[in-house]
C-alpha cells in the first residue's frame, strides 16, 4: 500500500512542541507533511474538492490552535488530525443535506475534481472504472472505514480510534464495506451495460 | 466452512500459519471461495491504487497554507489582547487594593466611617437646629473621641416635643 512520506518521531515531536509555541516554520512543516492525506481523506468522504479543501483548512486551523491538546499517548498525530477532519466532514455533509438550493441556481462555477474527472483520472491510472462512484454510494459508516483504511492508510486500531470503536469492529466495517462495494460495482456494471444496450438499439 | 470471515486477513497476510494452511486447504476444494477471494483481491488492489492517482490530481492544487496561517494568527490575535487586558486590569486592581490596605489600613481601620458620620452630623446639627436627635447621631457622638482628630463638641439642640 503506497503511503505519504513519513516524518521521524523525533522531528514530529519537535514540530508539535514548537508549533504549540506558535512557531510558524514548525506549523508549516506539519501542514506540508500531513495536508495531502487530510485532503485526500476529506475528498474521499465528501466527493467535492471545494468542500474537501474547506474541511482541510478548518481542520488545520483547529489543530494548530490546539496543538497543546494533542496527547501522543492516546493516538498518533495523523489519527488525531483525521479525527478532526472526519468530524468536520460529517458536519459538512449534514449541512449539505439541509441545503435545498442546487448550486446551478446560484450560478456557481462547476467544482473542480468532479466525480467524472476523478473517474477518468483513476481509469487513466488503471484503477477499476466506477469504483469512486460506488464508494460514494456506500453508507457513511462503511465509507468512513474504507476511506480511512485505503485513502488514509490507517491500521485497524487507528481506524477504531478515529471512529470511536475497537480494532475488531473497524476491521469488520472495512470487510463489510468491501463486500458492499463489490455489490454496488456489480449493480453499476449491470446498469451501464443496460444503458449501452439501449444506445445501440 | 467457507472463508467469508477470513478472506481479508488472508489477503493482508495476517493469518497465523495454521489458519492460513486451513484456509488454503479449503480454497483448493471450493471454487466459490476461490472466485470470491480473487474478486476481493482485485477490489483491494483497486482501493490501494486510489491514493497515488488522487495525489497527482490534488498535488496540483494551490497551497492553502497562507490562508490557514492567516486564520491561525487572526484567532490568536483576537484571543490574546482580551485576555491580557483583563488579566492586567485585574492584577492592577488587586495591586492598588493591597498597597492601599498596607499603607492606610491601620489608620483607617474602624475610624473612617465614624469620622465621616460624625462630621456630617455636626454640620447638620449646627445648620438645622431642629434636626431630630437620632440614635446614630448619639452613637457617633459617643465614638468621637476615638476618631483621632479633635472635633467640636456637639451642640445641644432642643428636641421636638411629642406631636400627635
Amino acid at each position: 500500500m503506497m503511503s505519504d512520506p513519513t516524518v521521524s518521531a523525533e522531528n514530529l515531536k519537535d514540530w508539535i512542541a514548537r508549533g504549540a509555541q506558535g512557531d510558524e516554520d514548525a506549523c508549516a512543516q506539519l501542514y506540508r507533511e500531513f495536508s495531502p492525506a487530510v485532503l485526500r481523506l476529506s475528498f474521499g468522504l465528501l466527493n467535492d474538492l471545494r468542500d474537501a479543501e474547506e474541511v482541510m483548512q478548518d481542520a488545520f486551523v483547529y489543530a494548530l490552535r490546539n496543538l497543546r491538546r494533542f496527547d501522543p499517548e492516546k493516538s498518533a498525530f495523523r489519527t488525531w488530525l483525521f479525527t478532526i477532519a472526519i468530524s468536520r466532514c460529517r458536519n459538512k455533509r449534514r449541512r449539505k443535506w439541509l441545503a435545498t438550493l442546487p448550486l446551478s441556481l446560484l450560478n456557481a462555477e462547476p467544482a473542480p475534481g468532479s466525480p467524472r474527472e476523478v473517474e477518468a483520472l483513476l481509469a487513466r491510472r488503471g484503477v477499476r472504472r466506477q469504483i469512486w462512484e460506488a464508494l460514494q454510494e456506500l453508507s457513511p459508516r462503511l465509507r468512513e472505514a474504507l476511506v480511512l483504511r485505503y485513502l488514509g492508510n490507517l491500521k485497524y486500531g487507528e481506524i477504531g480510534q478515529a471512529l470511536g470503536c475497537n480494532a475488531k469492529t473497524a476491521e469488520s466495517r472495512v470487510r463489510l464495506g468491501l463486500v458492499a462495494l463489490r455489490g454496488t460495482l456489480k449493480r453499476l456494471g449491470v446498469e451501464a451495460e443496460a444503458e449501452l444496450a439501449e444506445l445501440s438499439v | 466452512m467457507h472463508i467469508h470471515q477470513s478472506w481479508l486477513a488472508l489477503i493482508e497476510k495476517r493469518l497465523s500459519p495454521a489458519e492460513r494452511a486451513r484456509a488454503e486447504a479449503h480454497l483448493a476444494a471450493c471454487p466459490e471461495c476461490r472466485e470470491e477471494l480473487a474478486e476481493m483481491r482485485d477490489l483491494v488492489s483497486a482501493m490501494e491504487a486510489i491514493p497515488s492517482a488522487l495525489r497527482a490530481m490534488l498535488g496540483r492544487r494551490p497551497s492553502l497554507w497562507p490562508a490557514i496561517w492567516a486564520r491561525v494568527q487572526r484567532r490568536a490575535a483576537a484571543a490574546r489582547p482580551a485576555y491580557s487586558w483583563q488579566l492586567a486590569a485585574s492584577m492592577g486592581l488587586v495591586a492598588v487594593c493591597l498597597v492601599t490596605l498596607t499603607l492606610f489600613g491601620p489608620t483607617l481601620s474602624g475610624s473612617w466611617p465614624a469620622t465621616i458620620e460624625l462630621a456630617n452630623t455636626s454640620q447638620i446639627t449646627l445648620q438645622t437646629p431642629l434636626a431630630p436627635h437620632t440614635a446614630s447621631n448619639a452613637a457617633a457622638t459617643a465614638r468621637a473621641p476615638q476618631a483621632g482628630f479633635p472635633l467640636p463638641a456637639p451642640v445641644q439642640t432642643p428636641r421636638p416635643g411629642p406631636t400627635g
